[in-house]
């Protein structure tokens, strides 16, 4: 199989990608920077956190917005992760896949399928995990509706940056399993 | 330059057909006149190759159709322009069933010239009808041959003689002839349609820009002739190969020892001999299946004709042979030259010719409403839909062209590889053909029988189909057709034709 | 962990259980005799029934002689008279119930034990102890009004000066009549087939004098003697005997379910409890033995209240700059008394998850545990004795060979209302703790 080709595929992928990791990593050392008392992110904490709950507990939110914010950082990080393994391993795996006849790609939409199942899974479990288990201390001040807030922000947010990059990244005989990707011209 | 091929006998027939598959696959000039010289019109093998030339032709127009198609002028795909007479055949002893004596018209012939042509021929030969060629009798067949005049009006020399006029302009011609040393038409043409060329050139007085070539073709096959009603008949006789064979290089060494004729001669033979199990005297039931040897023959003209072949001006005797163990591997095969490849550009024919016949020529086959279901797929938006109105009539025809021809490149090879080594200790080992095809040894006609359609499994195979463990499957053509660009100057289908073609390379 | 701490202060100890006499000699000894006619069918002995009234009359004076710098002696009916030693003993004999005045003023006198007069000349000297034989045969007439306010105004001073009242009950033989049964139509009967009924010792005093004269009595005459013929009950308003801080019964052994732990106890005496504790377990235990701070045989503690809070800090407290936060909740803990213990369950309402607690940080919490109110062991001690006023004609008519005692329990709860109403909360132990909340 050409190397080069799926190497394509994968630069192709990644260049779409590339905004949003960007953004996503600006957003990372920002939240490692630790909070600043008016910013916008630290004004959306404060909406998923119990405040009520704190001052119960004697505690401000500057208390706690530090740990939340590193939690917040690591979600971050592993859905980067996350997301750039399988929109590279998309992008080059597309080339190894049998599409070795016409009408066979779209065959493969179950493939796509299952695959963008278990990425938005494994995002789901990344934050989920973050905020119910006792991995991130933080993850005590978060309620479960600011969790779900996060989580589907997240979630939808990442989910995004994949299918923007395997819609380019995908070899172009594999295409049409992957839903409005035979839309694009042919030559690109 | 101009090229000029004459395929003399039932073996430059056969040799020619090898020739037509190999300019398939690029490895012709760019332009080729060919004609057949055989008496026996209605030989099978003859008949073979006139309809593989004009298959080729048609298709090849087809592709080259201004303003609709265009294959490109760097496509090798059909590369080769072959022009034929509207019958590429010429009889010797054209018309009516003549019999030798006939021919010398024996009978107005003063006594003592009849006496000498009677101790020159007994009395079967001389009333042997020659309408099924001249039956391994190259006596007979060279008083044929130099009986008829090379006449300038006749369709087939006014080509001859066109030839030489061209390099009397100064334009370089390369005129081959490919026949077998023994046998009849063939024995008997090979040196006497050679001089009768030199001959025209002298008359015309061209002393350079034409060229002469030729391939002997030793005896490579056998057969069994059955004893039962054959006591009478004259026919060849498989036994006698040989020793005509080296009478006919005896010959031929004198000659080319005191007579320049041929600047190069391509000699090639075979050990053992591949064995035709279904012996025939002539006519159209004589259709004996291609051999490898003849490849040979193919590729020794294609070699001529090549623009890197610099002709010496010393007559050359070139030998082509195989490795020295019974297995025909690809490595036998020899380049035309340094730029063409001929075992990556055959194996490129033959991925095409499986590609096309049952992936891509059935989904672009049938009307708008059922192959619009690729639409969407990228191959076709690419190459085929963009390009033209694939469920037109005309377009349909041109698919269904192609898809003979493939047909034809499939049944050839594989034919070759079965037929060559059958009842022998050979084992041509170029492809595997079992998962695609049917052989049947006994058959005269249609031996081996394509597969309507093939499993997945089977078509899982086709990477094994060229043995060289290459490991190029049909994902790597469907990737090569997507990511390949088209060439500029291309149109209409021929866009897709030739980059399915490129993308059968490895 | 290190030593950070957020500041606090803790509240000082009961003085009133600081201040526990320790020369029982110092003080007078009151003894008071219910010299009404009912007492003297005690004295009357019918064998083979046996009577311990004579004995025990003869122990307690030896007790109360012990137990004061001098004893003196009284004999109550309508009004007080004291003793000498001879009349003493004629308390002893039949004739000490003799009463020489007319038949009209006998009967008065008969009719009317005049317990009141008894309670306040016991706050005429509220340092001695007052110890008051009698049947506590009292009527209904005398538990309501002035009468009863006559009872327990009394007994209030004494109760707020941390005095007890020890009730002691036995029921002897009785051979006499025993007068004023109320009946139903508003008069009153009498009932001479008795064989036996309770008579009381009521020990008004420090608990400790109590308790000796108790003992002492336990030692001798009351030695063996079952529950059904002894009983025994205090009535206080502080049940507390000790500050278990002060008492130093604030030991390693006292947290439980809580795995390794350290006890410190700082410059001002507070215990202060270090571990590591992981939320799973819901909830701490303190563990303390009820003997180890009630007053023996006092109605103990119904119901404790915390005055407690607690801090976070980040584990590392020195890099916390924002330092110990205080917690707004403050009222997190429950005791869970089970049998002879009192277990403590600090952040036992709503378990770690409900007080918000966050694993990961550090926790200090200062609990302050007060008595809330006092038992009521006393009513349930003397149920089985109690004629109440509706039930004494009928239970009379049913020819009882054991007589009970004519509203005792509205006696008994009387006493205790008081001592609620003279109930202060008293700090039982300040606990302090220092953990880290763990997952």
């Amino acid at each position: 199989m050409n190397i080069g080709r799926a190497m394509m595929s994968g630069g192709k992928s990644l260049i779409v990608l590339a905004p949003f990791a960007i953004i996503s990593i600006w957003f990372i050392f920002t939240l490692f920077s630790g909070p600043s008392p008016s910013g916008a992110i630290t004004k959306f904490f404060i909406t998923v956190v119990e405040v009520g709950e704190l001052e119960q507990q004697g505690v401000t939110f500057s208390d706690i917005a530090k740990d939340l914010f590193t939690m917040a950082a690591w979600i971050n990080i592993w859905s980067l992760a996350i997301v750039t393994i399988f929109a590279l391993g998309w992008s080059f795996g597309s080339h190894y896949l049998n599409v070795d006849a016409p009408g066979k790609a779209k065959i493969y939409a179950i493939h796509w399928i299952i695959v963008s199942g278990i990425l938005i899974g494994l995002i789901l479990i990344t934050n989920i995990y973050c905020l119910e288990s006792t991995y991130f201390r933080a993850s005590q001040e978060v309620t479960g509706s600011g969790g779900g807030k996060i989580t589907l922000i997240l979630t939808v947010y990442y989910t995004l940056a994949y299918y923007l990059s395997v819609l380019l990244g995908t070899a172009r005989f594999v295409r049409s399993s992957v839903l409005l990707a035979n839309k694009l011209p042919g030559n690109i | 330059m101009k090229n000029f091929i004459i395929g003399i006998g039932g073996t430059g027939a056969k040799c020619l057909e090898h020739l037509v598959y190999c300019c398939g696959a690029g490895l012709g000039p760019s332009q080729l006149w060919a004609g057949i010289i055989d008496q026996d019109e209605a030989n099978g093998n003859v008949n073979r190759t006139k309809i593989l030339l004009s298959k080729y032709i048609n298709l090849r127009n087809s592709l080259k159709e201004e303003g609709k198609h265009d294959l490109g002028k760097d496509s090798n795909l059909l590369n080769t322009l072959i022009i034929t007479n509207p019958d590429s055949v010429w009889l010797p002893l054209g018309g009516a069933n003549p019999s030798l004596g006939k021919v010398i018209n024996y009978d107005a012939l003063k006594t003592e010239v009849q006496g000498l042509i009677d101790c020159l021929y007994n009395k079967e030969e001389k009333s042997q009808k020659l309408s099924e060629g001249f039956r391994a009798r190259p006596n007979i067949g060279a008083v044929a041959m130099l009986a008829t005049t090379s006449n300038e009006d006749d369709p087939f020399w006014a080509q001859i003689y066109k030839a030489v006029e061209l390099a009397k302009g100064g334009e370089e011609v390369r005129i081959f002839l490919v026949s077998s040393i023994f046998g009849g038409t063939g024995a008997s043409g090979f040196p006497n349609i050679a001089r009768r060329i030199k001959s025209i050139q002298q008359k015309l007085q061209v002393t350079s820009n034409l060229h002469i070539g030729g391939a002997l073709m030793l005896p490579y096959f056998t057969y069994e002739v059955p004893d039962k009603d054959m006591e009478s008949e004259i026919y060849a006789r498989p036994e006698e190969f040989m020793r005509q064979t080296k009478g006919a290089l005896e010959y031929y060494s004198r000659l080319f020892k005191h007579n320049k004729i041929f600047d190069q001669v391509y000699i090639a033979g075979w050990d053992p001999l591949s064995k035709i199990t279904n012996f025939k005297m002539g006519g159209n039931l004589q259709n004996n299946p291609p051999f490898f040897p003849e490849l040979y023959g193919a590729l020794g003209a294609l070699k001529f004709f090549n623009k890197d072949n610099k002709i010496s001006e010393n007559q050359e005797v070139l030998h082509i042979g195989k490795n020295p163990t019974n297995d025909v591997v690809w490595s036998d095969i020899p380049d035309v030259s340094d730029e063409l490849n001929s075992k990556e550009s055959i194996a490129q024919l033959i991925r095409f010719a499986f590609s096309y016949n049952w992936m891509y020529g059935p989904a672009l086959t049938g009307s708008w409403t059922k192959i619009k279901k690729y639409a969407n797929e990228n191959w076709f938006k690419r190459l085929v839909y963009k390009q033209t109105e694939i469920g037109h009539e005309n377009n349909q025809e041109i698919i269904s062209l192609m898809k003979e021809f493939c047909q034809d490149i499939l049944v050839w090879i594989a034919d070759i590889c079965r037929s060559t080594a059958a009842h022998t200790d050979q084992k041509v080992d170029l492809i595997s053909s079992d998962f695609f095809s049917e052989y049947k040894p006994k058959a005269s006609e249609n031996r081996v029988i394509l597969k309507e359609k093939l499993n997945a499994s089977e078509k899982s195979q086709f990477k094994e189909i060229i043995t060289d463990s290459s490991n190029f499957k049909l994902l790597n053509v469907m990737s090569n057709v997507c990511y390949n660009k088209s060439i500029k100057g291309q149109r209409g289908l021929g866009v897709f034709m030739d980059t399915l073609f490129r993308s059968c390379k490895k | 962990m290190d030593q950070c701490q957020p500041e606090f202060t803790v509240p000082s100890p009961p003085e009133n259980l600081t201040n526990i006499t320790s020369d029982i000699k110092k003080n007078p000894v009151y003894v008071f005799f219910d010299a009404s006619l009912s007492m003297k069918g005690f004295v009357v002995k019918q064998p083979p029934q046996d009577s311990i009234y004579i004995d025990l009359l003869d122990q307690l004076t030896s007790a109360a002689e012990d137990l004061g710098s001098e004893t003196l002696y009284h004999k109550f009916g309508r009004k007080i008279e004291p003793l000498d030693e001879r009349q003493v003993q004629r308390m002893m004999q039949e004739n000490g119930y003799y009463c020489p005045d007319t038949v009209q003023k006998c009967e008065l006198d008969n009719k009317q034990t005049r317990l009141d007069k008894v309670f306040s000349a016991i706050t005429a000297d509220k340092s001695g102890t007052f110890i008051v034989i009698t049947d506590l045969f009292i009527s209904s007439k005398d538990l309501i009004g002035t009468r009863k306010s006559k009872l327990t105004n009394p007994l209030k001073e004494l109760l707020k000066q941390g005095k007890s009242i020890g009730i002691l009950g036995i029921m002897n033989s009785f051979n006499g009549v025993i007068y004023d049964i109320p009946t139903n139509e508003g008069g009153d009967i009498t009932y001479a087939n008795a064989k036996k009924r309770p008579f009381y010792v009521l020990i008004i005093g420090d608990a400790k004098n109590i308790n000796f004269v108790k003992r002492r009595l336990e030692q001798d005459s009351l030695m063996g003697i079952s529950k059904e013929i002894y009983k025994f009950s205090l009535i206080t308003s502080n049940v507390i005997s000790k500050n278990l801080n002060l008492s130093n019964f604030i030991n390693e052994e006292s947290l439980v379910n809580v795995g390794d732990h350290k006890l410190e106890i700082d410059d001002n005496g507070l215990p202060i409890y270090r571990f590591k504790i992981s939320q799973q377990k819901k909830i701490i235990q303190l563990k303390f033995k009820n003997n180890d701070f009630i007053v023996p045989d006092s109605s103990g503690v119904a119901e404790y209240k915390f005055d407690e809070t607690f801090w976070r800090i980040d584990k590392d407290c020195k890099n916390d700059p924002g330092g110990f936060r205080k917690a707004k909740i403050s009222d997190f803990s429950i005791t869970d008394p089970k049998d002879e213990y009192l277990n403590i369950n600090i952040f036992g309402k709503d378990n770690f998850k409900g007080t918000g607690l966050r694993w990961g940080y550090r926790y200090f919490v200062l609990a302050n545990i007060f008595t809330a109110k006092n038992g009521t062991a006393a009513v349930d001690v003397f149920s089985d004795w109690d004629l109440p006023k509706a039930q004494a004609q009928t239970f009379t008519k049913t020819e009882p060979v054991e007589f009970k005692t004519l509203n005792l329990l509205r006696v008994i709860k009387t006493l205790n209302f008081v001592a609620d109403e003279e109930f202060k909360p008293t700090l039982l132990a300040s606990i302090a703790l220092d953990f880290d909340l763990e997952k």
